[in-house]
């Protein structure tokens, strides 16, 4: 996904450089490439955990999935796109937890668990304009002129990246995340500071308009980052739920959505059709779910997979993986209907598709079912004779 | 990878990683009087450990020796590791072993499917309430001129050679006890600091070697009995 969108060009750059020498720093209204060599050192570094990040082997591809978010970004930058400058680009990490981030050049990180729990385009929408807006302000540049006194202020996106990237490469990487007196790493666990965040949420609410979305959706979507759940030995929750900042964030947004509602150029935009994301996004819904179900987050991967088969229904897997939710919940029993009927559907839309078979199998087994048990492990074994459990099935068999 | 290297590596991992529970109270991750209400019947999982420490058999024979010694002091009913590790003899058997026949490699994907379905058929065949795995893990922990404190134990690092006493993060291994439901969820875990796997070389720390890993079988015994400790 390299699709370079540019920004804007020569005579903003030079009115950039001029205020750089006074370190009153403008957006990128704007951008392209830094000239001070601070900032070229932060970009430079903020590359090389991206580097890092992308070869750690947890990024997620899927061509589909990223011209879609690539085109709701370009629709946000609108003609600016034609200015030639610097590119926004996007990595996307297979990860359940709610987080997104913006690198000081425009790459934005987006976690799977984030876009799944988005219910809209215009919920996503509302956090990818505000990552966006975090680049284009520069904020991570000015957080670095302005020191650590005001990164304090609250804690943010930014330590949610950092966490996810701890995980996905092993440390908590302060050789890249220490920039200039610890700026990244306050990022890391402070977040932006409040005026900054305040900024972001302001522009991201403009962007959102230009791409012709609903602004109130901003909320449900700031709302969501405040169920982000545990998973692992991180606790997310605290950045977020349990921290008053983001009551104050959402607090701000609503007071910024009634302002631009007041001007009179503000056009209400119609609520999207949330098919049409999930149709966008569907190859993150499946695999998320998979994430989930093998953190246990049954609950969680069930609604992914329900907005998966809304655009995907006849999808043998996703039934299955909806199976995989009751069983794995409860597999002892003693209900089983759930997880059969979802293994019934899978077998509908493919007959042959043998992880279904199999466990429809172990269920029957459970059940004390012999005949059903029998039939269906028989049939497992036709279509996976293979499989690295067909010794063990046809010893269950001979039990039955 | 070198040892040092995979020391680094651990201890890298371990700043993302290190979970001790910080105190009794927290070794229990469900509401202790529903625990002990709920769960009578504990079967054992046999003991594993980090490839890297290469642990005898001997030790985890102790270990395991411990924690079924609390239970059962607890008033718990304890099925023996022993269960589980014959039906994964028999499921190896099935899958005609786990050893490719002319690499002799571990095939994962048979070495995965035995895992599996040892864990349900031992919940088929027996009848328990929850299911303890007991592992030996390594993670890091600060040091404070040359003496560590982590889950419940406290050490000094050997030396050889002079230098000044100094601080920095050192590998340990601790003794991990888990708990989990029918369906995997965790219930309990606490952990028992074992012993440091570094030691100082002049101004040097230095991992030390695999064979002088478990040469104390009352700090083995303790490491243990720390991590059954809440029960």
């Amino acid at each position: 996904m390299k699709k370079r969108m540019p920004l804007l060009g020569l005579s903003l750059l030079l009115a950039a450089t001029a205020a750089y020498a006074a370190k009153v720093v403008p957006a990128y209204e704007s951008p392209s490439l830094p000239v001070e060599a601070d900032e070229i050192d932060l970009w430079e570094r903020a590359s090389s955990h991206e580097n890092r990040l992308r070869n750690a082997g947890t990024v997620f591809h899927d061509r589909h999935m990223e011209a879609y978010i690539e085109a709701l970004a370009a629709r946000m930058l609108g003609d600016s796109i034609d200015h030639l400058g610097i590119e926004i680009d996007f990595v996307l990490v297979r990860e359940p937890t709610l987080s997104a981030w913006a690198y000081p050049y425009g790459t934005i990180g987006l976690h799977t668990g984030l876009l799944v729990r988005m219910d809209n385009e215009a919920q996503f929408g509302a956090i990818l304009a505000h990552e966006i807006s975090h680049f284009l302000q520069r904020h991570t540049y000015r957080e670095m002129l302005d020191g650590d006194k005001q990164s304090k202020v609250g804690k943010g996106l930014g330590f949610l990246a950092s966490l996810a990237m701890a995980k996905e490469t092993g440390t908590f990487d302060k050789g890249v995340m220490d920039i200039a007196g610890n700026l990244w790493e306050n990022l890391a666990t402070s977040g932006y500071s409040k005026k900054n965040e305040y900024v972001a949420d302001e522009e991201g609410l403009e962007l959102m308009m230009r791409a012709g979305l609903p602004i109130d959706e901003a909320i449900p979507a700031f709302e969501a980052l405040g169920e982000n759940e545990v998973y692992g030995a991180g606790d997310p929750r605290k950045m977020w739920s349990s921290h008053p900042r983001l009551e104050d964030r959402i607090k701000n947004l609503r007071k910024e959505i009634k302002r631009a509602k007041r001007k009179k150029t503000f056009v209400d935009a119609d609520m999207p059709v949330a098919q049409d994301y999930f149709r966008g996004i569907a190859p993150a819904l499946l695999m998320n779910a998979r994430l989930d179900i093998n953190e246990r987050k049954f609950r969680r991967a069930r609604e992914a997979l329900e907005k998966y088969l809304m655009v995907v229904p006849d999808d043998p897997e996703a039934h299955y993986l909806v199976g995989e939710t009751y069983r794995r919940a409860n597999p002892l029993g003693p209900e089983f209907e759930s997880c059969q009927a979802a293994y019934r559907s899978a077998l509908e839309h493919d007959s042959a598709f043998a992880p279904a078979l199999k466990e429809l199998g172990m269920t029957y087994r459970v059940q004390r079912q012999g005949a059903a048990a029998r039939d269906a492990f028989e049939q497992y074994l036709e279509h996976a004779a293979n499989a690295a459990d067909a010794g063990i099935i046809r010893a269950y068999l001979e039990t039955l | 990878m070198n040892r040092l290297g995979s020391i680094l590596v651990l201890l890298c991992l371990a700043v993302s990683g290190s979970a001790a529970a910080a105190s009794k109270d927290d070794a229990y991750l469900v509401n202790k009087r529903d625990f002990k209400k709920t769960y009578k019947v504990v079967a054992l999982a046999p003991v594993d450990a980090d490839p890297y420490l290469e642990m005898p058999d001997s030790v985890a024979a102790m270990l395991e020796q411990e924690v079924t010694a609390r239970l059962q002091k607890r008033g718990y009913t304890v099925i023996p590791s022993s269960v589980l590790a014959g039906i994964r003899k028999t499921m190896e058997g099935q899958v005609g072993g786990l050893q490719h026949p002319e690499t002799g490699e571990v095939d994962l994907a048979k070495q995965q499917a035995v895992r599996e379905h040892a864990f349900r058929e031992l919940w088929f065949q027996q009848q328990f309430d929850a299911l303890a795995t007991i592992r030996v893990t390594v993670h890091a922990v600060p040091m404070e001129s040359d003496r560590v404190e982590w889950d419940g134990t406290k050490q000094k690092l050997t030396y050889e050679g002079r230098g000044k006493k100094y601080s920095a993060k050192v590998a340990v291994s601790s003794v991990s006890v888990a708990i989990f439901d029918s369906a995997n969820k965790p219930l309990y875990l606490y952990y028992g600091g074992l012993e440091p796997l570094m030691y100082r070389k002049q101004e040097q720390l230095e991992p030390l070697t695999a064979d002088r890993f478990f040469l104390d079988e009352k700090r083995i015994r303790k490491a243990a009995q720390i991590a059954v400790s809440p029960i």
